[in-house]
């Protein structure tokens, strides 16, 4: 539900980050981990759970009444290498993803005895590194923006591309695109009946 | 995380500063209202730090802090000047910058060195909660040589200034403006444009060197050029470069770089007095 409240649709400033969440599987089909980032540019603290600073950028969202399958490709930042060695480690595929967006106005602050009406940056005194804490701002929306499942993903030198799919996904095709080898499946009705997630049967 | 505040402020003799503030658009509504929304929140600093004068020795401390830091991240204190403010929104150890570029030049003038580095801020800080989730280093290895071939054309064929910069394929990411990962791909290069007026017969030596080492055709020693210390030549009493006999010295305590020229062509001038005018590019290339 894309409520956007009074609480910072009347103010004048608005500051919108993203938090992103992705439920990370190992290859014998028991959770691992769920990666979080954001694509703020410090760590933001909310539920108390860590979002790590990523440059990360997604399409454009198309939403329509047909019941056709929406798609989004997210681009991460993979210079460093952390998250191709993650993928290469676990399962992401026809795992959760989800995209919040965060509106909320930016409370004031004093540097140096100067105020700022809307903090000019936004570290918490007193935290030992920098970070934002949502949980904190009252003036804010949350508000889930996509949901769903990663279908693929690719990775290179610079960065790794998935493409997530809406849980509809699931109506029309209980898996997710791949080629499957016929070894793994002593007829063809097994195959057709069989809900196959990547990596794990269930 | 290094320190480079002292290596990189001592020295220098003017900064230009470009600051951004908040990132973001605004967006107007029906009733003319605009609403403005931002998105990073830590302010973005770009330094073009300016030096001047520098020897030899003074250069070469720059170039190694730039050698051994041209992938990572460091610091930069300026919390004096506040012109980062960022150590008042956070701490001193906020004040983390990465190099964006990287240029010397020195003539026969007066046989020193000028040049400019640009910083841009980093959001990899110097906080252990940043640091413990990714790595980050520079290398850069020496390709050294001994050839000794371009060094004989020099000897004859002097050029009257020389600029240094370097080849980096390091890959970086960015957040706003602010410089986000870097990777070393190992492959920091070293580069220089030498500038030449020649006579024609040191022209000819040099334009056959040329020839025969071409492009990918051949490697030979670079120099660097300055003044080791308490070596100086007195620089010609005119004011413009119009005399072959201005040029600029080798060092000769520094070790030769494996290079190569970096353009299949190469351009120069006969001017109606006899003279030769000509430039080139090189590239260190390793062993």
């Amino acid at each position: 539900m894309k409520t956007i409240t009074n609480n910072s649709r009347s103010s004048r400033q608005l500051a919108i980050l993203h938090l992103f969440e992705f439920d990370m599987y190992n290859f014998d089909g028991t959770f691992k981990e769920t990666l979080r980032f954001t694509d703020h540019d410090i760590f933001v603290d909310y539920n108390f759970n860590d979002y790590t600073p990523l440059a990360i950028s997604f399409d454009r969202l198309v939403e329509d009444f047909t019941m056709s399958v929406d798609s989004i490709n997210i681009t991460i930042d993979n210079v460093n290498g952390a998250l191709s060695s993650e993928a290469l480690a676990s399962e992401w595929r026809n795992n959760r993803a989800s995209i919040t967006r965060v509106s909320y106005t930016p409370a004031a602050e004093t540097i140096d005895s100067e105020t700022y009406d809307y903090g000019y940056g936004d570290n918490l005194a007193g935290t030992t590194y920098p970070e934002l804490d949502l949980d904190a701002i009252s003036n804010k929306d949350v508000w889930t923006l996509f949901g769903g499942v990663i279908d693929t993903f690719g990775a290179s030198e610079s960065a790794l591309n998935a493409t997530i799919t809406t849980e509809f996904n699931n109506w029309s095709r209980p898996f997710p695109t791949r080629t499957y080898n016929q070894n793994e499946f002593t007829t063809i009705v097994d195959a057709m009946t069989d809900i196959i997630y990547w990596g794990r049967q269930e | 995380m290094n320190n480079l505040t002292t290596t990189l402020l001592n020295k220098h003799y003017h900064i230009d500063i470009e600051e951004w503030g908040k990132q973001g658009n605004s967006v107007p509504f029906d009733s003319g209202i605009e609403q403005r929304v931002v998105t990073s929140s830590i302010p973005s600093i770009e330094l073009t730090i300016s030096y001047n004068g520098l020897n030899f020795s003074d250069y070469e401390i720059m170039r190694t802090a730039y050698e051994n830091n041209n992938s990572n991240t460091f610091i930069v204190d300026l919390n004096d000047s506040k012109i980062d403010l960022r150590p008042d929104l956070m701490t001193e150890n906020a004040s983390v910058w990465a190099f964006k570029d990287f240029q010397f030049k020195i003539n026969a003038k007066d046989v020193l060195y000028s040049g400019k580095i640009t910083l841009v801020t980093s959001v990899f800080f110097n906080f252990t909660e940043y640091q413990s989730l990714f790595n980050q280093f520079s290398s850069y290895i020496r390709s050294a040589t001994t050839d000794l071939s371009f060094i004989n054309v020099l000897s004859n064929a002097q050029p009257h200034a020389a600029e240094f910069k370097y080849s980096n394929n390091a890959i970086f990411s960015n957040i706003g403006q602010s410089v986000r990962h870097a990777r070393n791909k190992g492959g920091l290069k070293r580069a220089w444009t030498l500038n030449w007026l020649l006579t024609e017969s040191n022209f000819l030596q040099l334009i056959t060197f040329y020839r025969k080492n071409s492009g990918i055709m051949g490697e030979f020693g670079m120099p660097e050029f300055g003044i080791s210390t308490g070596y100086y030549l007195p620089y010609a009493d005119n004011d413009y470069i119009v005399d072959q006999d201005d040029y600029v010295f080798r060092v000769l305590s520094d070790t030769l770089s494996n290079a190569r020229f970096a353009q299949d062509s190469f351009q120069y001038q006969k001017r109606v007095d006899g003279l030769y005018q000509c430039r080139a590019e090189i590239l260190e290339v390793k062993l």
